[in-house]
Parts: structure tokens; sequence; C-alpha cells
């Protein structure tokens, strides 16, 4: 709390609120201040920014108890969230959370009485291959156990990025064409090159230490001149994380540790040689991958948005300059007239990635056609990537910002848009941080701002930060969430294109539909248009997590069947567990059985069988998921996130979720299964906004599809895949167990009794059935019936 | 002039009414709990949906602030409409069983049995007393608070703000202070008092 020693609080306030200008936009960011500041929201605060910015105190009141960033409680000096998201729920991230609130001895949401740690519980962090992920004070502690609760618990560190920047204005295209050729030389010198991928899943594994390791090593070496080192943005493949590429070959390292550097900067990097031991090992064939290009988990992708993540240090401008970025900017503006980008973007056939897939040219077309009352339009991108287990756009806005803002700069440019925004959820600060950079840097050289690269065009881009809503996603809850109101949704008879953003017409599209425009003006849309299938045209990224080999982003061509990217990239269900069912669209979409495996991804395909593409993430369920417990896992996640504006979605949500929460506990019976479709349906079709409208989705594929397990748990009180707490036992078979009392150590709540080297037995009535007995123990005597 | 087609029945509208209002202009109820005339529509209570067809394509919409397109048909009393209608009602007598507003829609529209797990609350959030405070009295007293499950109707941190001039107007709007018939009743009861008393099909169906 450095600040306030030095200032009063009412003083910090009139300070922050002197910055806005009175602007109400910038009330999230004033709130998310004082939050960082104070650790919480003092009520003297609030009721000092009422009265200066002249906002009703019921409004900020209203937004401060509405977003989960802001608390009104003082909060503790370490803050320690686990991820709740669907990925890290199929992993038992809920075995981690008990563990925590039993070694802090609080529940979610409080604060150690000496202020030492709050604990708190996010919907999804998107490190969700390296689930589950418990997170200290910003440090990712990626694949968790509750075994190693206690021992993490001990120690933290906050991470940091250093931002450096240079500045030289260009103003025309001949101008960026000079540019790009010094930029190449400099960046590109045609040397070896180290790409060290600093994504946030191979963070959480240590890639920043690896990094470190390089730059110290190459130094000592002599040869920090010779040899490019680049912290790139996700390669896409966090499971295998950290990874070291080497170029001009692409030597593909993976699980580097800063132990191996030493070795290979003298092997590889000074002598060309390969360290065996370092390549990827194809768990299937056993073939050893050389190059990335070799890896089946790349070989069978189309990267062409993810591609360059891999080799741009995401915080220089001149290496996506080098490559050519910003080329499509100019093509834009000096040889397509406005009506020709349309055109273009409509024949290539891009659709929304965001979700529904609606044809992006027909938004933009609506919105250049519509009159706005001073000649504003703005021009929005939405990076609220709140579907637990998807993070796409955050390794894109991480890893590569300035194909986005070109993209953006080229539908503004299209719609006649005169202001943007980039919209970031809280929980991504690398992302915050890397789009704000990239932002200002495309400012400083004249591609972003005032009369841009010379032709007189004007578009400025400003980042607005959420507050921790998944609602806020919907594009009315958003709008209403930049112009520093609660994230609500209102109904959009009305479109925004034509009355969104102030009441001006406004376009909105998600990050990786942005990142798709650069490339649609630089290929053409025919070649565009040539990948993927007929209504769905181009690639899509996924995040593929959950009970999989390979975890990781992938991008295919659309078209692609889910068992080609469940087996063939994926790798598989580890562990020769069974596939059972795959999730697509997040908690607006649904749960797909395997007699389904075989459809083609494509945006109308999904949806015709109860999913949707939603933005990207693919959760993937072995025998050991519960998919009654993964309904109410996302039926929990809906009641807590829906504004709770509209009944239906409001207390029909609440209903649906005491019916499958009495399933779970072997309590409902059959008629409840009827009352639950008949209840789902009206809420499909009553809500006000698509979080609504689409949240019967799991509830409903998952009855539709798996209706045996179902009835199971009401009929037979029997929960197959060992899930459901209230349904299973725990037991020691006294012939396996070898008294080694190592479960006797970890159950913390002293179920377990027997002498050393004698079999152990569970008192049943002490049992929490945490299962990490079943974890811990090493000879298999823990059975789970 | 606007032309649609309201249960059946060819009808002009202003441009710009709503679907409500233009069944209003025409005799043909619909029912409503958080519109209320002179305040700014909120289409949260969706009590008043309707079915809407446009080309090919029907839907539910909130009449309260559908505004009446050119060629579209509209159905206030379908099955559809029906099924929807009694299921919010239900879902909200479940939790609010003491107003008497509510019973006597559950009355009227034949809601007969509460299938859901009960509660006792005082309030529908139809937001109703936070719009007339702010909207018609310059009070702005009364505001939303938290999201989800756990909104509420709250005065900022629980204190009776100074802009509250204790006028009584949120009161006066509320559409679950006035007790039923046969109340106070039990989570999960239903009046049902005028059961019999009306007749169980008001609108033409319109299918």
């Amino acid at each position: 709390m450095a600040g306030s020693d030095t200032k009063t609080l009412s003083e910090f306030v009139a300070g922050l609120v002197d910055e806005t200008g009175g602007d109400r936009s910038k009330l999230s960011s004033v709130l998310h201040s004082i939050q960082k500041e104070y650790n919480y929201l003092p009520e003297q605060a609030l009721r000092d920014i009422a009265g200066l910015m002249e906002i009703p105190i019921t409004d900020i009141y209203a937004m401060a108890t509405f977003y989960t960033s802001f608390s009104l409680i003082p909060k503790g000096f370490h803050i320690v969230t686990v991820c709740t998201g669907t990925a890290c729920h199929v992993r038992n991230s809920r075995g981690i959370l008990d563990e925590i609130c039993r070694f802090l001895d609080i529940s979610p949401g409080e604060t150690t009485p000496d202020m030492s740690f709050t604990l708190e519980t996010v919907n999804c962090l998107g490190a969700c291959a390296m689930g589950p992920i418990m997170v200290v004070d910003g440090k990712y502690y990626g694949e968790m156990t509750a075994a190693k609760v206690p021992r993490v618990l001990k120690k933290y560190q906050r991470e940091k990025v250093a931002a450096p920047v240079a500045a030289e204005r260009i103003s025309s295209p001949a101008e960026l064409d000079t540019y790009r050729e010094s930029a190449k030389l400099a960046r590109y010198p045609g040397t070896t090159s180290i790409y060290t991928c600093a994504g946030t899943g191979c963070q959480a594994s240590g890639s920043l230490e690896v990094l470190e390791a390089l730059k110290l090593e190459l130094k000592g070496q002599g040869l920090s001149d010779k040899v490019m080192l680049r912290g790139t943005g996700c390669h896409g493949f966090c499971e295998r994380g950290p990874l070291v590429v080497i170029g001009p070959d692409n030597v593909f390292y993976q699980k580097v540790t800063a132990e191996d550097v030493g070795e290979i900067v003298t092997e590889t990097v000074m002598n060309g040689r390969v360290l065996e031991r370092l390549l990827y090992e194809d768990p299937a064939t056993g073939q050893v991958a050389r190059h990335k290009e070799d890896v089946p988990f790349y070989s069978k992708q189309m990267r062409q948005i993810l591609g360059p993540n891999g080799v741009l240090d995401p915080r220089a401008i001149d290496d996506y300059i080098a490559r050519g970025g910003y080329s499509a900017l100019a093509k834009a503006i000096f040889d397509m007239e406005p009506d020709l980008i349309i055109d273009e973007v409509e024949r290539a056939g891009l659709r929304g990635r965001g979700g529904g897939g609606f044809p992006a040219a027909d938004k933009w077309k609506a919105c250049k056609k519509a009159r706005s009352v001073d000649g504003v339009k703005y021009v929005l991108c939405n990076a609220d990537e709140g579907d637990p287990g998807a993070f796409m756009d955050r390794c894109l806005l991480e890893g590569n910002p300035h194909s986005v803002i070109e993209g953006m700069i080229i539908g503004a440019r299209a719609i006649g848009a005169t202001n943007g925004y980039v919209y970031v959820r809280n929980e991504y600060p690398l992302a915050i941080e890397s789009v704000s950079r990239a932002i200002e840097q495309a400012e400083e050289k004249g591609l972003l701002g005032r009369d841009i690269l010379g032709s007189g065009f004007d578009f400025t881009i400003s980042v607005s930060r959420g507050s921790g809503a998944f609602v806020s996603g919907e594009s009315t809850a958003l709008m209403a969430s930049i112009e520093g109101r609660v994230g609500e949704p209102r109904e959009k008879y009305i479109h925004t294109a034509i009355r969104g953003l102030y009441v001006r017409p406004t376009n909105l599209n998600n990050v990786e539909t942005w990142a798709n425009v650069p490339l649609i003006i630089n290929q053409g849309a025919e070649e565009y248009a040539s990948v993927g299938t007929e209504n769905s045209k181009g690639t899509k990224i996924f995040s593929l997590v959950g009970k999989i080999t390979n975890t990781g982003l992938v991008e295919v061509p659309m078209g692609i069947t889910l068992r080609e990217i469940i087996y063939d990239i994926g790798g598989g269900i580890p562990d020769g567990k069974a596939f059972k069912a795959v999730q697509t669209g997040g908690p607006s979409g649904g749960c797909l059985p395997e007699s389904l495996i075989d459809i083609p991804v494509d945006f109308d395909r999904l949806t015709e069988v109860g999913s949707m593409m939603g933005s990207g993430g693919m959760i993937v369920m072995d025998e050991d998921t519960c998919m009654v417990d993964v309904a109410r896992y996302f039926l929990e996640f809906l009641c807590d996130e829906s504004c709770g504006k509209c009944t239906p979605c409001r207390e029909g949500l609440k209903q649906m979720l005491e019916i499958v929460q009495g399933v779970t506990e072997g309590e409902a019976t059959p008629e409840k299964l009827d009352l639950l479709e008949e209840l789902a349906e009206v809420v499909r079709d009553t809500s006000l906004c698509g979080l609504g409208q689409t949240a019967p989705n799991p509830v409903l594929s998952t009855v539709k599809y798996f209706t045996e397990e179902y009835r199971e748990h009401i009929e037979q009180k029997k929960c197959r895949a060992g899930v459901c707490r209230a349904l299973v036992t725990y037991g020691i078979d006294p012939e396996a167990c070898t008294g080694c009392v190592r479960c006797m150590k970890a159950c913390s709540t002293g179920a377990i009794s027997g002498e050393k080297k004698e079999p152990h037995t569970i008192d049943q009535l002490k049992c929490e059935k945490c299962g990490i007995c079943l974890e811990v123990c090493e000879f298999g005597a823990v059975v789970r019936k | 002039m606007v032309n649609l087609i309201l249960d059946g029945q060819r009808v002009e509208a202003e441009e710009g009414w709503t679907i409500l209002e233009t069944a209003k202009y025409y005799g043909v109820e619909i029912p409503t709990l958080c519109h209320v005339e002179g305040l700014t529509p909120f289409s949260a209570c969706r009590i008043c949906v309707v079915e809407m067809r446009r080309g090919n394509r029907t839907r539910l919409v909130a009449s309260c602030s559908f505004p009446v397109e050119e060629g579209i048909e509209i159905k206030t009393g379908s099955q559809r409409v029906k099924r929807a209608r009694n299921m919010i009602l239900e879902l909200m007598l479940a939790t609010t069983p003491n107003s008497r507003t509510l019973q006597c829609m559950a009355s009227k529209y034949g809601v007969t049995s509460i299938r859901f797990k009960g509660e006792d609350r005082d309030c529908i959030l139809c937001g109703l007393c936070v719009r007339i405070c702010d909207q018609q009295m310059s009070g702005g007293a009364i505001g939303f608070a938290r999201r989800g499950v756990e909104r509420e109707v709250s005065m900022p941190f629980h204190k009776t703000p100074e802009a509250c001039r204790q006028c009584g107007a949120c009161l006066y709007i509320c559409p679950v202070c006035e007790l039923p018939c046969n109340g106070p009743l039990e989570p999960g009861v239903l009046c049902n008092a005028c059961l019999d008393a009306v007749q169980l099909e008001p609108f033409p169906s319109g299918d």
C-alpha cells in the first residue's frame, strides 16, 4: 500500500478521477486502481467517486458488487486463486480447492484472520493445458495435485516482463516497405535464432527461467550479437513446455529446464549437434521428431493464424513488420475501396469466431450503412474470452497482438469507423499488457491514430479492461461495460450495428475473427476460401484440453473431423482410458458422444447436433468423467455468471441446478428428468440474451446423449465414473495395503487409521471422499466403489 | 403505418410502437409484470412473451420492447406462449408465493401446481421500484446489487441514502407487497381461489 502511506484515500481517489477528465468509461479503471492499491474498495472511496464524477452512488455500488474483480471487504496480502474452469474441473480442481481450504482453514472468498491469504476461485484462467491450475500472487502453478498444495503455499513470487520500444513514424506505403527491409535485416539476420515460448502455459512450467538462463549463457559465450534470442508468444503445445525451438532448422526441444541451457548453447547452437534427450518422442509410435514440423501435434495442423506466434517477439513491432505485418493495411487503404474490402471479406466467407458464427461481412455492411448522429462509429474487439477451457484469444493477444490490431484498422476503414476498443477480461493481465503496448507502438509508427500511413484516415483504439463477469462477453453487456456501467445485457431488437456503444453504430468481432482479416486481404478471398467446408471457411483455433495426451492450442482447417483432432493431433486419451465425450462451445455448447466423433468441425454441423463452435474450447472427457457432474458443473458456472436480470435465466437455471444436484446425490425421481427438459426448453425459448438462450445446451445434450448415466444415478444410485461423492465410498484392500502410512498422513480429516506395516482402514463417518488417499497410494490398495 | 398480423387479424400500427402497445390498442390482453407505462421497458420478467413470425422463422420475443415490423405475424396465446408463460409464473411463485399479483395470475392462466423447490422471498427483481425512483421521483436512491442468483434490490451499503425522501413510490408500484386472498401462504402453495371463477382460455389461441 505504497500510495496510502503518502496520500490520504480521498487524495488518491481525487487524483485518479482527475486523470479521467470525468469520462465515465474510465470508471472501471478507477475502481481497478483503488482495488489494486488498497486490495478492496473502501466505502468512502466509492462515495468520493460518486461526488466527483457525478455518477449515482447506486450505479457505482451496482458495479462494485456485480464484478468479481472488485471487493468491498479488505483482502489478504497474498491472493491464492484456484481455477475451476471446465478443463481444471475434469482434472479434479475441486480436490485442490478443498485441500487449500483445509490448509488455510478458510472457505473460498474468505481471508485468513491474520490478513495474509485470501482464497478465491476463478471460472477459467485460460491456462487449461496445464490444469489444474493454482495461482499465488500472479504466479501460475500448473498440474497441481492436492498433495502438492502445502508445499506450494509456502513460496510465492511475482513475474514481470519488461517493455522496450522504439519510435519512428511511417507515413506512406513506400516508407513502410523500406522500414520492413531494415527491420528484416535487424531482426532476422539469417544467423541462428532461438525461440523460447513465453506464453502463460510455458511460464507455468518455468520458461522464464529458461529464457533468462539462455540470455546469460549466450552472453557468457560472447554470442549475444550472433544469435537472436526471442521470448515468443504461445507455441500451442503447452503440455510439453517449456519449449525451445532453434532456427534455422527448427530443432524442437521440449520440457527444457534451466539446467539444459548450457548444453543447448554449446552443442546445438555452436556445433549444430542435436540433443536427443530433449527431442519429442511420440508416445504412440516411439518415433523421435527432430524438427518442429515432424511432431505429429504440429504436422496435422494448419497454423496460418497461430504460426507467427512461434517466431515473433510480441513486444517488438519490428518483428511483425519484418514478417510482412501491416502490408494488408497498406493494401486495404491505398489499393481498395471500403466496399471492396467488405466484398473481399464476404467472398472469403469469414464467419465470427466468437461463438455464433455470424457472417462478418453482413455485420460490417449493416454498420457501414447505419447513420450516426455525429459521424462516430465504433469497431470493437471482444477479448472477453470467458468460456472456461478456452484460451485462443489470450494466446493471440499475448503472442501476436499486431495481427488483431491490423485487422481492426482494416475493418474500421471498411466500415468508416473512427474509434475502437479492445475489451479484455481482467483475468488476462499479460494480454492487456501486450495489446496496450502494441497499440502504443502502432501509434508511434503512424500505423494507428491520426493520418494512418499518410492517407488522411484517422482511427484510434483504446483498451477497456473487464472486471470479472462472463456475461460481459455478450455484445450489449460488453458495450454497457465499456461505457462504465454494469455489464447487463439489453434487448437487441435494434441491432448494435445500428445502435450500439453510446447509441452509435458499432461493429463487434472477436480476437480470432480480427486476426483473420489481414490474412484475407493479403491472400485474397479465393485462396482463403479454398480452405474449409461449404459454409465454414478458413481455419479454426481450438484449445484442446481435458483428458487428452497432447493438450494445447491447435489450428485446423474447418471440416476436419473431431476424431482427427482428438486422436491424430491430440494423441488420444492418456493412461489407456476410454474416450467418453468431447465438449465444445463452453457453457453455451454441448457434450458430444463417441458416436458423433466423425462429424466434420463446421459451424452448422456442430449446432445441428446440439453443441456449437463457440469460441473454440474443446474439452475431452474420459471414462472417469461423470456426465451428470459435467452438467451440474456448467449450471453452477452459469448460475454464478448469469447477470440475474431476466426470470428464466436467473430462476430457471437455479431450479435446473437444484434438479441436477439432486441427481448427483441420488435423490432425484424419474419425473424430475422430464421437468428438467421442459424447463430447459423454456429457458432457451424465453431468456433475454444469448447466455440464457444457450445455457440449457450442456444439460440438454448430456440428457440426450448420456441418458443412461442419468438413469443410473436416479434408479441405481450409482455413479459409474466415481465422481459424485454422495454415491461413492472409499475403502482399503487389506491384501494390497502395505501399511506405508502415506494415505494416513495425507488424509486431513483423520479418517484413516492403522499401524505401520499393517493394513489401514477408513472410517466412513469421517471420510469426506476427497480421494487424496487414492491419489497418494502407490500400491493400488485404495479402492473407490 | 406498419402492417402486421395480430392473432390472425390484419392490423396497422404506428411506426415505433411495441407489440404490447399495438395489442393494447386493439384490445388484446398481454400480461405484464415488469412493465408500467411511464417507465422505460426493462424486458426482464418475460411474462409478456409472444410468438413472432418473420419470414419462415418464429421465436418468442418480449412484447413490451419489441418494435413492430412490416409483415410480422404475432400470436399472443399459442401453445408455445402459454407453456413459456406458465413456466415463468411457476418459477416466480416457487420463490415468491406471497404476492397477490402472482397468485391471481396463476389462477387466471391456470397454473395449478408448483414443481420446484420453494422459498419465501419478497422480491421478483422486476426493477419497477428502481425505475420509478430514478425516472419519476428523481431519487436514484435504490438500485440493483450483486448478480446472478444473488441479485438483489438494495440501497448502497444497505444504508438509507440522503437521496431517499421516503416518498413510498417504490412500495406503491411493487407487485409483490400485497398478500394473496388466502395468504400468508407457505412456499410451494397456490392460492387458486379464483381458479373456477375465471375463463381458462382468456385469449384467442392463435394456433
